[in-house]
């Protein structure tokens, strides 16, 4: 016979824990916050509105179909994914691609010691010397100084093969919470970690993915087929499939995992204050001691529920004043002045843990970019024999290029951008002659793509080329072409010159060959024709021998 | 610890994100609600580990999706984007003046990526510069910058040349700033001289639409079917408009000069340019009327600003008050009239200045 008086159960349009005294839809179905399996609501032999399972052999493995102790089984509800975790020393594993490349890192999460439960910096100190750590399945064995209360966390690399994962942690003669064998399950096939790009946790809820969520999926074979949307990671002989979660990709996620997901209506949490923390981040927050932390908790759009915030640990919970359909409720905390305060958002089954940590080493904001000299930079740089140099565009500069026959591209100009990937600019370029326009404009073109068609230009004829970057200013390059070639002069022409000099140098240096063509002096030798100094000085000499005579 | 009865202000959460005095803040609602969307633009961008070559690139999808989260609450119109209103990409690019890439905050990339701009400062007046930067606020205010944030753009209170010796920060001419095509600027000069540098072609009347009609007294550009030409330096002159099916978006400056009817191409970013050249040709020059007023000063034009033009009434912290024939009107700041006098003298109008409004 099954207890007839289970009074709570989800209602599966609103996910909220309704009371069966609460005005129940008699053939609505429910859903047991135990087993999830069907409830049904009735008013039995005594006239008592209660919820009853449905009935089937499934239905009978659940604790609540024979009785149920329902304060406990509310506390189970309010006691999100990590405290469980937590409370029964499990380690929580963590996977982090990497910023660059394919290899994936899979981390196991402790907490640090909780500042609480130590009563001065001395006590910590003598703590962790005395700390004792040993385990398995770890890269490497952590210090004890990361158990130190001021870190969020302590995140200690797995190896991703390993069969367990054991960290037994020894604290001396002072009792803490962190103290005991922590164990983590091995990582196994269709294993689906969920979170963000940067770090995603392993999960074995499925309902409790929302849309957005960044998976990874753990599978021992490479899959045949990775679509458009996902990427692919390795960590060690695992094949990691990344994607973001919604309608498209839930399908794919079918056939890695077998498991079905649909977006069950949650509510959003954002992070408003502090400015610079991502809203969307579960990672731990850090802020300045005292701060505030000002987070918006919006429930889905047709709902008004009353959402709970359940410390982490100790403490009770609170209610978030209801606001209206869809509204945000606004929840103001403030980071602590030494070590973490930790709690969640609670609605139904779901929750959002949140973990503010106090950082008074940075400001938050100062901290995520680097010194205003270190900045970066945006022109051009030029290479020649005597160095490579910057121009920067907001300074306007003109860089001259030497013409030089068969130049195919920028490239062989010695001349590279300087600046992001995919920088665009509108160039106008000025040609004096050949079969191009007078001025051509070219609008939102990338560097790799001016290359070659800079090199036709100057085959071309082309006179200068701006590169306009909007507001960062401008680079103007300005082709250098040679004068045309003076003509040859004929032996008799040099002797006429050279005879009808006061005195006859004694040596032929450029500035006597500059002297007999009239070219000034200064400019570049390619102006005049090739092996005239030999003649020049051959000439000196029959002249200088015919004046001895 | 945990509070949930008070409800947030903008304001209050302004001050937390500029970390600038409430005075140096916005004072009406959807300047303030534009200003924190473009900070948290700057922030997201900060927001995001640098790539091999150093820069912090963020796809517009996710660029949105962080801005939206962080701000939604307080702002709910970035959840509903629609093609009528879309505040972040309007705040981000396609605002009319006043955007992030237009301004020169933030570095438009192919694909859909988006990077901060390096930090420069552009004098404005003395003591006082344009901070352009894709920088988030509370960087530089740490850095001892006095911000006065207007809207998108961010003024430092003191002279560009004083921040580069105590910050390093690059000073960037105003022109250089402005852009200006092919590094010649607009004068009536360097528009002439583009003009008789261009190739010409005969006149072919199967290659364009409408002509440009000239100042008629509204402030637009007005074209249509009519021939409607001035005499020039060149010859008798008149703009048209390319036909679609010839080169869409650009236009033909026809010439008629002793006997000879010729055509010269005129890209799109001269287009009002030349319309203003051939205004002050045929003796009908258009004005600009900056004077001063309770509020600060008053632009007003009798055309719609080339783009040089609207980036600096923008960036200095103009506001725009609306059209009221013939003039497109501005609010702006005192201490940028000298420099918006110098802005509009380059080009082909006639600049009044000085009395009171």
């Amino acid at each position: 016979m099954q207890d007839p008086q289970i009074r709570y159960a989800i209602d599966p349009e609103t996910r909220n824990v309704v009371d069966a005294d609460a005005g129940l839809l008699p053939k609505k179905p429910y859903e047991c916050i135990k087993c999830r399996g069907r409830l049904v609501a009735r008013q039995g032999t005594f006239l008592i509105w209660h919820f009853a399972h449905y009935g089937d052999d499934e239905a009978k493995a659940c604790p609540l179909y024979y009785g149920g102790h329902y304060e406990d089984l509310l506390k189970d509800l309010r006691t999100s994914e990590v405290a469980a975790a937590e409370t029964k020393k499990t380690i929580r594993l963590v996977a982090v691609p990497p910023a660059y490349g394919r290899s994936l890192r899979v981390y196991g999460v402790l907490p640090a010691i909780d500042i609480s439960q130590v009563s001065d910096e001395a006590e910590i100190s003598s703590v962790l010397s005395s700390m004792s750590l040993s385990g398995r399945g770890m890269k490497v064995l952590p210090g004890a100084i990361l158990f130190h209360p001021r870190n969020p966390e302590v995140l200690i690399e797995l190896d991703p093969e390993s069969a367990e994962y054991e960290v037994a942690v020894e604290t001396g003669p002072v009792s803490l919470s962190l103290a005991g064998r922590w164990i983590g399950e091995p990582i196994r096939d269709a294993d689906i970690f969920a979170g963000e790009p940067e770090r995603a946790e392993r999960t074995r809820k499925v309902s409790g993915l929302n849309r957005g969520d960044t998976v990874f999926v753990f599978a021992r074979a490479e899959p045949r087929h990775i679509p458009d949307f996902a990427t692919l990671y390795r960590a060690a002989g695992w094949h990691v499939v990344s994607f973001d979660l919604d309608e498209t990709s839930a399908g794919f996620l079918k056939l890695l995992t077998g498991n079905d997901w649909r977006n069950d209506q949650s509510f959003a949490v954002d992070i408003v204050l502090p400015p610079a923390t991502d809203p969307r981040t579960r990672h731990p927050i850090g802020g300045s001691p005292k701060s505030s932390a000002l987070i918006a908790v919006t429930p889905p759009p047709d709902f008004d529920p009353e959402l709970e915030v359940v410390p982490l640990g100790e403490g009770t919970f609170s209610s978030l004043p209801k606001t209206g359909q869809g509204k945000p409720r606004w929840l103001r905390s403030s980071f602590p002045d030494g070590g973490s305060t930790r709690f969640s958002i609670h609605w139904a089954d779901r929750h959002r843990d949140l973990h503010l940590y106090s950082r008074p080493d940075a400001d938050a904001v100062a901290a995520l970019t680097a010194p205003l000299s270190n900045e970066n930079r945006l022109g051009l740089n030029h290479r020649d024999e005597i160095g490579s140099r910057f121009l920067p565009a907001s300074s306007n500069p003109d860089l001259h290029i030497p013409w030089r026959e068969g130049t195919r591209d920028l490239d062989d100009l010695g001349i590279t951008i300087v600046g992001p990937v995919g920088l665009r600019f509108d160039v106008v370029a000025r040609f004096g002659g050949g079969t191009v326009a007078p001025v051509v404009l070219r609008s939102g073109v990338q560097f790799g793509e001016l290359g070659s068609e800079f090199g036709a230009w100057i085959r071309e004829g082309l006179q200068e080329a701006t590169l306009d970057f909007g507001p960062f200013g401008s680079i103007r390059l300005l082709v250098d072409r040679p004068a045309p070639q003076r003509p040859r002069l004929t032996d008799q022409e040099i002797w006429a010159l050279i005879s009808g000099m006061r005195d006859l140098p004694k040596r032929v240096r450029w500035s006597l060959v500059r002297q007999v063509y009239g070219a000034p002096i200064g400019g570049p030798h390619n102006e005049l024709p090739g092996g005239i100094k030999k003649q020049i000085r051959r000439i000196l000499r029959d002249v200088r021998h015919e004046q001895n005579r | 610890m945990n509070r949930t009865d008070d409800l947030p202000t903008l304001s209050e959460v302004a001050s937390e994100f500029f970390r600038v005095p409430l005075a140096n803040l916005p004072t009406g609602k959807r300047d303030l609600e534009q200003a924190l969307v473009a900070e948290a633009i700057r922030l997201a961008l900060a927001d995001r580990e640098p790539d091999d070559r150093g820069w912090r690139t963020r796809h517009i999808l996710s660029l949105r999706s962080w801005v939206t989260r962080k701000l939604r609450a307080l702002i709910p119109i970035l959840d509903a984007p629609s093609d009528n209103e879309d505040t972040f990409v309007e705040v981000l690019r396609e605002g009319v003046g006043g955007n992030l890439v237009f301004l020169g905050d933030v570095t438009e990339l192919a694909g859909g990526y988006y990077a901060p701009s390096p930090t420069r400062v552009v004098p404005i007046a003395a003591g006082t510069c344009l901070l352009v930067s894709g920088l988030p606020s509370a960087v530089l205010a740490k850095h001892g910058l006095q911000l006065n944030v207007k809207g998108i753009s961010r003024i430092a209170q003191e002279g560009a040349e004083s921040i580069n010796s105590r910050l390093g920060l690059q000073v960037q001419e105003r022109d250089s700033y402005l852009g200006t095509m092919g590094r010649e600027g607009f004068s009536e000069e360097s528009i002439l001289a583009f003009i008789q540098r261009q190739r010409r072609r005969r006149w072919t009347e199967a290659d364009v639409s409408d002509c440009y009609q000239g100042n008629r007294g509204a402030y637009g550009f007005e074209f249509s079917e009519h021939y409607a030409s001035v005499s020039s330096p060149v010859g008798y002159a008149s703009l048209w408009e390319a036909a679609t099916n010839v080169r869409p978006g650009e236009y033909w400056l026809r010439i008629k000069n002793h006997g000879k009817d010729e055509m010269i191409w005129i890209p799109n970013q001269l287009k009002k340019h030349v319309c203003l050249l051939l205004d002050k040709w045929g003796n009908k020059p258009r004005r600009v009327v900056i004077s001063e007023a309770d509020t600060g000063a008053l632009l007003k034009a009798q055309f719609p600003p080339p783009g040089s033009q609207i980036r600096w009434i923008h960036a200095v912290g103009g506001q725009w008050l609306g059209s009221e024939s013939p003039w497109i009107r501005w609010n702006v700041p005192r201490h940028s009239l000298d420099s918006l006098v110098h802005v509009f003298g380059m080009l082909p109008v006639t600049v009044e200045t000085g009395e009171r409004r």
